[in-house]
């Protein structure tokens, strides 16, 4: 009777319909409950069980090691029980923070010409990006609900398009390396100032703006 | 419903609100950003690239406005609550969270895809009947992935009446007396239309038509006395169902207290009460018989006596209002009943006033009735307290009913479906019978 009661709280867990007691047994069923027809649905859980799977995806790809893990493992915990707080771009940080501390990426092999680290920075910058709108995702998503299929193929469909930007400035970057490997001074100066004129025109007037203070009733 | 669809030419309203996880997610990706173009490391400034595009796209992108739900037209039935709700959705919206629920079945919270428009479909079992409340609607938009929201709104329950669903029941009691001249049954009086009453020598008055040739040859061969068959006349029955509404119990008797919510796919004592009475009031009027419905829960005059598909409707509509009112005062007399009638008593037996009524109508020499309508109780999980509380009010029920039992009043147990069913096949075969017959119909030469 335990195991039926056990398995029924995992299947309402993850959104599926409890399954009924054998026959003969004297336990009580689960009381029904509102059901709404989808298109498709997967179960709250695992879209709230994402956030961490990526955490430690990130981690791995930034070059995560020693203390760096647990930081990855406390974080994993936090995006999962708390994907409200912006836990998930914290962690972005990090991941650049521990990226800054290794050997470039993107560096040029001088003797093949080509950049090895290309496809681990590619699928870097995927889960990053992922990471951020899964968390955004999850917390408007309760461990009991479910997510039609539709939200998570509209949202794909975004993530799609903002990664075919990314992934194109990735490989303008390691193309510009492998045609000019030294010299790239006044490069560095072009993506400060662009980092400059993006933060002024892209950021919204009103986040800039120190608001009024309130006048006291 | 408190929102309807927005009005054409609405304003489009205020944007919706950002995240604080878009913020943050901004201000990571500018700082990325910044170490690695000041650092010569590309590496680093590329992680900033994509959540800042996200970010932003979903800051310039957010839809204006609100979402809209609106309850369409419901298709309630007994066992299955149903709601179709209309959802409208601003431009932008990547989804819409729902939160629909009942006080019985508590909430489940979905997220659905709302391209502008769509209609989804809501559904909860559920074996109870009478008013009942649909489901509340909270909903919120979502865009940008998750990094906007909008305003949370709010659908008040609509209220539906769920009509009972009749059992089908083979045969019913008759009452001693028949009333009227017109009717389906044979009354005890002579009369037209109804069966052979007996052959008698042919009197002044008698119709020619009448006259019973075969037996009129073979009695008196030189016809000098004719004889006529006389028949019964006809009648209608007249049944009063009595609902004591005053309790509405389920099976568990931890919910009696009314802190606790009944299961919905438990059946109360009112929903047993009327599917009883419904069952009994189809089966009369279904052959012509007058039926009332009288309330022992108010003091308000019950539905009079009546006949036809009509009544029935009036009979369904009636029972599916009954629900308990207040603490109604205890009644010193019976509800009028006309004379004549059988009388069913519907009513958990869980106070001794339903009893004290059908005792009253029957010392009255009416024909009584008594249907206990209490679910099958369950008495798993009680604690000591519980059980012994339940175990006296099972000792005091069954002192009520046996009592009702001794005082000539047939006791039924309606959650015993083919106990009740062969029960008032034999009292409908009992109250058939008539002098000469036999059990089964055959007359007894």
């Amino acid at each position: 009777m335990r195991l039926w009661a056990l398995r029924n709280r995992l299947r309402e867990l993850f959104g599926l319909p409890p399954v009924p007691p054998r026959p003969g047994s004297a336990v009580v069923p689960a009381a029904p409950r509102v059901e709404v027809a989808m298109a498709g649905a997967v179960p709250g859980a695992v879209v709230r069980l994402l956030p961490p799977v990526l955490v430690v995806a990130g981690a791995a790809l930034s070059g995560a090691t020693g203390f760096a893990w647990y930081l990855t493992a406390l974080a994993a915990i936090a995006v999962t029980w708390w994907p409200r707080y912006p836990w998930a771009a914290i962690v972005v940080g990090f991941f650049g923070l521990w990226l800054f501390g290794r050997d470039d990426l993107l560096a040029l092999d001088a003797v093949a010409g080509t950049v090895p680290g290309l496809w681990r920075m590619a699928a870097l910058v995927l889960t990053v990006h992922m990471l951020l709108v899964g968390t955004a995702l999850a917390a408007h998503v309760a461990w009991r609900s479910l997510v039609e299929t539709g939200v998570l193929l509209r949202g794909a469909r975004t993530v799609l398009a903002t990664q075919a930007i990314a992934q194109s400035v990735l490989l303008l970057v390691a193309w510009l390396r492998a045609w000019q490997p030294v010299g790239q001074e006044w490069l560095r100066l072009v993506a400060v100032a662009a980092v400059v004129g993006v933060a002024l025109l892209v950021v919204p007037r009103e986040w800039l703006v120190r608001r009024p203070r309130r006048v006291p009733d | 419903m408190t929102q309807g669809l927005p009005p054409d030419g609405a304003p489009p309203g205020q944007p919706w609100w950002v995240t604080g996880s878009l913020v943050w997610a901004v201000a990571v990706s500018l700082v990325l950003l910044s170490v690695g173009a000041l650092a010569g490391r590309p590496d680093v400034a590329l992680l900033g690239v994509a959540p800042l595009l996200a970010s932003l796209s979903a800051t310039w992108l957010r839809p204006r406005g609100q979402v809209w739900a609106d309850s369409a037209q419901s298709e309630t039935t007994a066992g299955v609550l149903a709601q179709r709700v209309q959802l409208s959705a601003p431009p932008g919206c990547t989804a819409v969270r729902l939160r629909l629920g009942r006080p019985e079945h508590g909430f489940s919270e979905v997220l659905v895809h709302v391209p502008l428009h769509r209609e989804i479909e809501v559904t909860a079992r559920s074996v109870r009947t009478g008013p009942q409340q649909l489901f509340r609607v909270e909903h919120q938009g979502i865009g940008g992935g998750g990094l906007t929201a909008g305003p949370v709104g709010e659908e008040a329950p609509d209220a539906v009446v769920v009509l009972p669903r009749s059992r089908t029941m083979p045969a019913l009691p008759l009452p001693s007396r028949m009333r009227g001249l017109t009717g389906q049954h044979d009354s005890r009086r002579p009369g037209q239309g109804g069966g052979l009453r007996d052959v008698h020598p042919f009197l002044p008055g008698d119709s020619i038509r009448q006259v019973d040739w075969k037996v009129t040859a073979r009695r008196s061969p030189n016809l000098e006395q004719l004889y006529v068959r006389r028949t019964m006349a006809l009648g209608e029955a007249a049944v009063v169902l009595v609902v004591d509404s005053r309790d509405d119990v389920g099976p568990d008797p931890t919910t009696w207290s009314g802190i606790r919510s009944i299961r919905p796919d438990d059946a109360t004592s009112l929903d047993l009460a009327r599917q009883a009475a419904m069952t009994v009031a189809e089966g009369y009027l279904a052959v012509g018989d007058r039926v009332a419905v009288e309330d022992l829960g108010v003091r308000r005059r019950g539905l009079r006596p009546g006949t036809g598909r009509r009544q029935l409707d009036r009979v369904v509509q009636q029972l599916a209002l009954l629900r308990p009112e207040g603490d109604p005062r205890r009644r010193i007399r019976p509800p009028r009943v006309s004379a004549g009638s059988l009388v069913y008593v519907f009513s958990t037996f869980l106070d001794a006033e339903a009893a004290d009524m059908a005792r009253a109508w029957r010392r009255m020499g009416q024909g009584v009735i008594a249907v206990d309508v209490l679910p099958n109780v369950r008495t798993r999980g009680l604690d000591a307290r519980q059980w012994l509380a339940i175990r006296l009010i099972r000792i005091e029920r069954e002192d009520r009913l046996a009592e009702l039992a001794a005082a000539g009043v047939e006791v039924l147990r309606w959650p015993d479906a083919a106990g009740t069913t062969e029960r008032l096949q034999l009292a409908s075969r009992r109250s058939r019978r008539r002098p000469g017959r036999s059990m089964a119909g055959v007359v007894h030469r």
